[in-house]
């Protein structure tokens, strides 16, 4: 079953300057799906439409319902987002900030109860940041920060989860404990849609691919099959070589 | 760890209750004090209904029991916009009178005094008047059409400022016996002319924004963390910042036209408040309404028994107020860079 379905989208942030064109795609259930393109190739402004913060024109549909019709809350139930850039001036400790993922399931007037709290502590023993949670959200480093933001989107218990490059402000120790993570979700029965611009983080997970250049999906399926340095070379415009000194984790 | 929730809990009730018993002693306290001292006997002979000296009657009914209770709904509703649009605004150094609410009410005041209005329609020129100065701030950010947040506080800034130059102007046009003296009075805040009255229009704005303050202060918390954030959350944000905004706006506008504008309450309480407990809004929300309330009535106290004559409120609670921000700023020092 396809989860997200999107058909002939169109986006621009200014008039006749399209940044997605007559774009559609399919994101099946329980898949590792890996959006890949350029910096500024859209890969951002594509997911902000996929959660509803952009208005494109064209159709978008979660579970079978199109987007406009699910209530605020009812869609972050289903879909977890984490965005690129958030700044936070008031400083929230770790614990609130994670506990802000069970807003979906807090009625008005109501606050995190301590089954909240033991969810939010459990999924941050998972995160291994645990040790964080009294600390301040704006204290702590870019990394653990967002380890914090993953751990809050864990906490959401969606069954989407949408992030815009996770990977990006974290080290190699952490990429590799996200990734394990993603493949845990995803036997979980969860559906992943990360956004990167490092072929070689979707070439060592060997999800699926979906490949964005020149407003348009330009290439799709598994990582190993669709990214060729053909590709590569169009859409990061150089020349391309695969190389074998390239450490990964084991099993 | 397992624990977090229980402890924080009794932290916060703790604080709360301590902060009630407070909010019932300066009240006492405050029925006591003044230029005609009133006995702690003789205060709970009045208020539980029995018979008392005339004179303490009359100075306890007509004088310090509506001062007192306007001066708790003052100070709780003047804490409690300062959360809110510090949280609104994701920014703790912002006040009440961030989108002009004072400064349009001061306007409307002076503008009142310069025509010889009564003191009520004075205080409805003020309420009108403010709430019609931050709809223009909102009004003329809308037509910025750039969303952020910034460009609301920088229209409040620029209107504020417009609004203080009007008042300028008015102080000017005033004659320096009377009205001058009025307006100097007005702007610097006072109790002294509240009747009960002015406590039946302030109790139940005051009432009304705190219960819905409450109710939504556990959204105020995804609010400061903007749009995306509160999309992500499941939190419709413009329309809980739009019925935050109205709130803080009303309340803080109600007690500016009833007590002139009172400076620094909306901008140290809260900030007091979350290094005591902590930022989460659900408990700073209610802790800075006994706060602010108990800080008022302390202030109101000062204002009118250490000095022959009474001192203008601002006065004193810049001069408090002074002191405990940089406090709170010297305690953040580390978190400030």
């Amino acid at each position: 079953m396809n989860v997200i379905s999107v058909k002939n989208l169109t986006f621009a942030y200014e008039k006749d300057k399209n940044v997605l064109e007559n774009l559609s795609l399919d994101i099946k259930e329980k898949t590792i799906n890996a959006i890949l393109g350029a910096n500024g190739g859209g890969k951002s402004t594509l997911l902000d439409c996929l959660v509803g913060l952009n208005k494109p024109s064209g159709l978008i549909y979660i579970k079978e319902k199109q987007i406009g019709e699910y209530t605020n809350k009812e869609f972050a139930r289903e879909v977890a987002y984490i965005s690129q850039s958030t700044t936070i001036n008031i400083d929230y400790s770790v614990r609130e900030f994670i506990l802000f993922g069970r807003n979906p399931y807090l009625n008005l007037g109501q606050s995190p109860s301590e089954k909240d709290y033991k969810k939010a502590e459990s999924y941050a023993v998972k995160m291994g940041i645990e040790h964080l949670l009294n600390k301040s959200i704006t204290k702590i480093s870019g990394g653990e920060r967002q380890l914090a933001f993953i751990c809050r989107a864990l906490v959401q218990e969606s069954d989407i989860f949408i992030f815009d490059e996770p990977l990006s402000a974290l080290d190699f120790g952490n990429q590799n404990k996200l990734l394990m993570i993603f493949k845990e979700l995803q036997s979980e029965g969860k559906t992943i849609i990360f956004t990167t611009h490092n072929p070689n983080q979707v070439l060592d997970l060997n999800c699926n691919v979906v490949v964005l250049n020149n407003k348009k999906v330009v290439a799709e399926g598994l990582a190993n099959d669709v990214v060729v340095e053909e590709l590569l070379e169009t859409i990061y415009k150089g020349k391309v070589s695969k190389s074998s000194k390239h450490y990964t984790f084991s099993e | 760890m397992n624990n977090a929730y229980k402890k924080e809990k009794r932290k916060f009730i703790i604080i709360l209750v301590s902060l009630a018993v407070a909010l019932l002693i300066s009240f006492v306290l405050s029925m006591c004090i003044g230029r005609y001292s009133v006995s702690i006997g003789d205060t709970f002979k009045y208020l539980f209904g029995q018979p008392i000296e005339d004179v303490s009657f009359k100075v306890l009914n007509n004088l310090r029991l509506p001062r007192t209770l306007v001066a708790i709904c003052v100070g709780c509703s003047l804490a409690i916009s300062g959360t809110i649009y510090q949280s609104i605004f994701n920014n703790k150094l912002v006040s009440p009178d961030i989108l002009g609410v004072s400064s349009g009410a001061s306007v409307g005041a002076c503008l009142g005094i310069l025509i010889g209005f009564s003191t009520g329609l004075v205080s409805l020129f003020a309420f009108v008047f403010g709430f019609i100065t931050v709809l223009l701030t909102l009004l003329i950010s809308k037509a910025f059409k750039n969303k952020s947040n910034l460009i609301i506080i920088l229209c409040g800034l620029a209107v504020g400022g417009l609004m203080s130059s009007l008042v300028g102007l008015m102080k000017y046009l005033a004659d320096n016996e009377m009205k001058l003296a009025e307006m100097t009075f007005w702007l610097l805040g006072d109790l002294s002319k509240v009747t009960i009255n002015d406590f039946w229009i302030a109790f139940p704005v005051t009432l009304v924004g705190c219960i819905i303050a409450v109710i939504l202060s556990w959204r105020m918390n995804i609010v400061s963390l903007g749009k995306k954030e509160s999309k992500a959350l499941g939190v419709n944000y413009n329309v809980t910042t739009i019925i935050l905004i109205i709130v803080a706006t009303i309340l803080t506008a109600v007690s500016v036209s009833i007590s002139g504008t009172i400076g620094w309450i909306g901008l140290v309480i809260p900030n007091l408040v979350r290094l005591l407990i902590g930022n989460d809004n659900k408990k700073v929300v209610p802790v800075s309404m006994l706060f602010g309330a108990v800080f008022m009535v302390l202030c109101d106290m000062l204002a009118r028994s250490i000095a022959p004559n009474e001192i203008p409120l601002s006065v004193i609670t810049g001069i408090i107020g002074t002191p405990l921000f940089l406090f709170s700023i010297f305690k953040r020092r580390k978190e400030i860079e």
